[in-house]
Formats: structure tokens, sequence, C-alpha cells
């Protein structure tokens, strides 16, 4: 039995907590009931993977990108597993293109060796002194760059673009490019993601194309392009990418046009 | 200026190329539609006070849409299925087309058009649309111009937002 003070308390206690008690107890049964629980925090959940789904990018970008960092850090081998695949391709590429010049430097040396220009050559820079490594020089020097795109790799949205000439709407070439390009890769690949499509030829004219994660570079060539020079463009290529758009975020590229352009300009002019 | 890629798919023959013919003034040859089945344009619209490049991607029409390339639809914004109103055989993979572009492009924006509007009469288009699994957003022909301007637009604004 309670005592007269326990009472009072018991009192007290009822006029203070009337109301929140019964908020309680509406609590308590909604946590005892899987149905009435999801009803209040389902909509919540779905809201809440909604903007995870539309804004996962600037939400959680920078943290995931900085697991990946440290995780590919801490692991050398998981890091030589990722990028294992893409090195033999490199290698691969790399050795073939030095193949490649070392085909034309041999074609080179025997042609001048033997031609009658070189004869000719031969007898001028004794008579004039004009080289004939001067000769060779001038006839490379055909090869032009006359246009330069960079195009968003899914969307074939151009990014900025550089041109000699007046050309049709560029926007269009690079959909098109970008449309040939997927066509190609699909078509041939089979599913192969690894191999993607890098050169196309019409007539005098070439359109080298450099692939990078996000984007990829077409230069447009007139004249004839040794595979040492195609090197160089390569590299070239890579150069600006890492100093002139390595800074600038996924997000932000799209509105950097004129930006990328001048850039373009400057560097492939 | 943004710049946005939307597609333009459906069976064949609904009336894709045509509707892309009448929004923009087409610069290539249709022949690309034929020999890698794809014709990009562009047209820039106005949308509120900011102009918008809509890079337009009219792709060859396919019984289902599995058998277009996958390269087509990525990095696109918005896609616009096509049928015929005059054809219901073209409303039968509608379903499977687009929770296949909706699995493709879970953030794309998705409008459903029925064109050819001024073959059939205003009885037989409300039957069709009402008979469609899904919501049919706009009613089109390519012939007339009727909603062709609306359509890009309204596709525009809701890149936009």
């Amino acid at each position: 039995m309670l005592d007269n003070k326990d009472l009072q308390l018991q009192q007290l206690k009822e006029i203070l907590l009337n109301g929140t008690q019964q908020d309680i107890d509406d609590m308590r049964v909604i946590l005892n009931s899987e149905e009435k629980l999801g009803e209040k925090i389902d909509p919540i959940l779905k809201k809440h993977v909604e903007s995870i789904k539309t804004d996962f990018d600037n939400t959680y970008g920078k943290e995931v990108e900085s697991i990946v960092i440290e995780t590919l850090e801490s692991s050398p081998e998981l890091l030589l597993k990722v990028i294992s695949p893409m090195l033999g391709r490199l290698i691969k590429k790399y050795i073939g293109i030095q193949f490649q010049i070392l085909r034309e430097s041999i074609d080179q040396t025997v042609k001048k060796a033997t031609s009658f220009s070189n004869i000719k050559s031969t007898i001028k820079e004794k008579l004039f002194g004009i080289k004939a490594a001067d000769e060779i020089i001038a006839e490379f020097d055909k090869a032009e760059i006359s246009e330069v795109y960079l195009i968003e790799r899914d969307s074939g949205i151009l990014l900025g673009s550089y041109s000699r000439s007046n050309t049709i709407d560029r926007d269009m070439i690079g959909g098109m490019l970008t449309a040939i390009k997927g066509f190609v890769e699909d078509a041939i690949n089979k599913g192969n993601e690894s191999e993607e499509l890098e050169m196309i030829q019409y007539g005098n004219h070439k359109i080298l194309i450099q692939n990078f994660y996000n984007y990829y570079v077409a230069v447009v060539i007139s004249g004839t392009i040794s595979a040492s020079m195609r090197n160089e463009l390569s590299d070239k290529i890579i150069e600006f990418a890492n100093i002139e758009l390595s800074a600038i975020s996924q997000t932000e590229i799209n509105s950097k046009a004129s930006y990328i352009s001048n850039k373009l300009e400057a560097w492939f002019k | 200026m943004i710049s946005k890629k939307v597609i333009l798919t459906g069976s064949f023959g609904v009336g894709k190329t045509s509707l892309f013919n009448k929004f923009v003034y087409s610069k290539f040859s249709d022949k690309y539609l034929t020999t890698i089945g794809v014709k990009v344009n562009k047209k820039v619209i106005k949308v509120g006070d900011e102009e918008m490049s809509i890079l337009l991607w009219d792709i060859a029409g396919e019984v289902s849409q599995d058998k277009v390339p996958v390269s087509y639809f990525l990095g696109a914004s918005g896609i616009i299925y096509v049928f015929d109103l005059s054809r219901s055989v073209t409303t039968k993979n509608m379903k499977e087309d687009i929770e296949y572009l909706k699995r493709l492009l879970p953030n794309g924006v998705i409008k459903i058009v029925g064109n050819k509007s001024d073959l059939v009469n205003q009885e037989t288009i409300e039957k069709v649309v009402a008979e469609l699994e899904l919501h049919c957003d706009l009613v089109t022909s390519a012939k007339t111009g009727e909603n062709v301007e609306e359509l890009f637009h309204l596709i525009g604004e809701e890149l936009a937002a």
C-alpha cells in the first residue's frame, strides 16, 4: 500500500505526464507494428534514397573519391589489379607505335640513300650549302592541324573547339563524331569496352582521337603524318589535358566552352 | 548556354525523322540513319531567360530498343519515345522499351508522344491514348506541325528545372 507521500508523488506524475504518457503509448503502438512504422518511415527513406540518387556526386563524390584513393594507396596489389589491363594495352600500343616509327625510319633511310632526289640534294648541298635534312623537314611540315574538338564522351556535347576555317555547326560535328565512334565501337568490340576508335581517315585527312575517361579529343589533320609525329601529337594532347583540364571539375566542364576553345587555340594553332 | 542531349526513339515508321526535320533544319543527309542508324542535329531554344542548345539524336527505328547500340543512349538527358497513333503495333513494346530506357538513364526525362494525329480523328486519338499502359504526354503531327514546337519546349523546360 502506498503511503501518503508516494500517493502525492503518483498524483503529481499523472498530472504532469498526462499528455506525454498518451504520446508515449501512441509511439509504442507505432514501434510495435511493422505496418504503422513503415507508413511513417518509408516516405522519409524514399525521399532520402531519391536525394542520394539525384545528388550523389555532390553529396558523397569527394568522400567516395578519397576512400577510393586511400584504398588504392594502401593496397598496391589492388591498384595493380585495376590498372594492369590498361597498362597492358598501353604497352602493346606503345610497342606498336615504336615499331611503326622504326619501320618508317628504315624506309626513309633506304629511300633516301637510293633516291634520285637524294643524289640531287647531295649535289645541291655540295654546290649551294642546302642540307637534305632541311628539305625532309619541309616535307613533313605539310601535315597541318586544321580542327581540334574536345567532346564529352557519352553525350557527344562539344566542350570546346578550335578551327582554322569556318565549318558546319561544330556542335553537330561533335554529335555525329560521337555517334560514329559509338557505332564502330559497339559493332566491332561487341561489349569489349577496352578498345576504342583512335583514327578515322578520308582522303588526305585524318581524324586522330585521343580518349580520356569523361571526354575525348579529336584532331583533324590534313597532309601526311608520320607515326613519330602522331606520337608527339598524342603526348601534346595528354599534356594539354593535364595542364588545362585537370583542374576543371566534371560539373563545370560543360559551361567552360569559350575558355576551353581559347586554350585549344593556344595549344594547337 | 547549356547543352543537353535528347534522344528521339521509337518503333520504325512512327515519324521520328519527320518530327526531327520539322523541328530543326536538317543539315545532315538522312543517309546517316540507314548507314549508322543515327543522325544528330542541333536546335537552340529559349527556356525562360536562358538559351538551351538541344543536341537531338534521331535514332533509326527498331522493333525494340534493346536492338539500338547502347552508346547512342549514353549521356542523354532526355528521351522522346514516339509511337504512331494510326498503328497500334507501334505501342506493343512500349512498356518494356520504357523500362529498358529508365534502367539505362535513371535520371533522364522521358516523354511519350503519339504522332500522326493528322491521320486519325479525335475519337481514335482518345481511344488509343486511353488504352496505353503508360501516360501519353503529347499528341503531335509532324505533317501539320501540331505540338511539335511545344514538345521540344516542354522537354527543354523539364531539363532546365
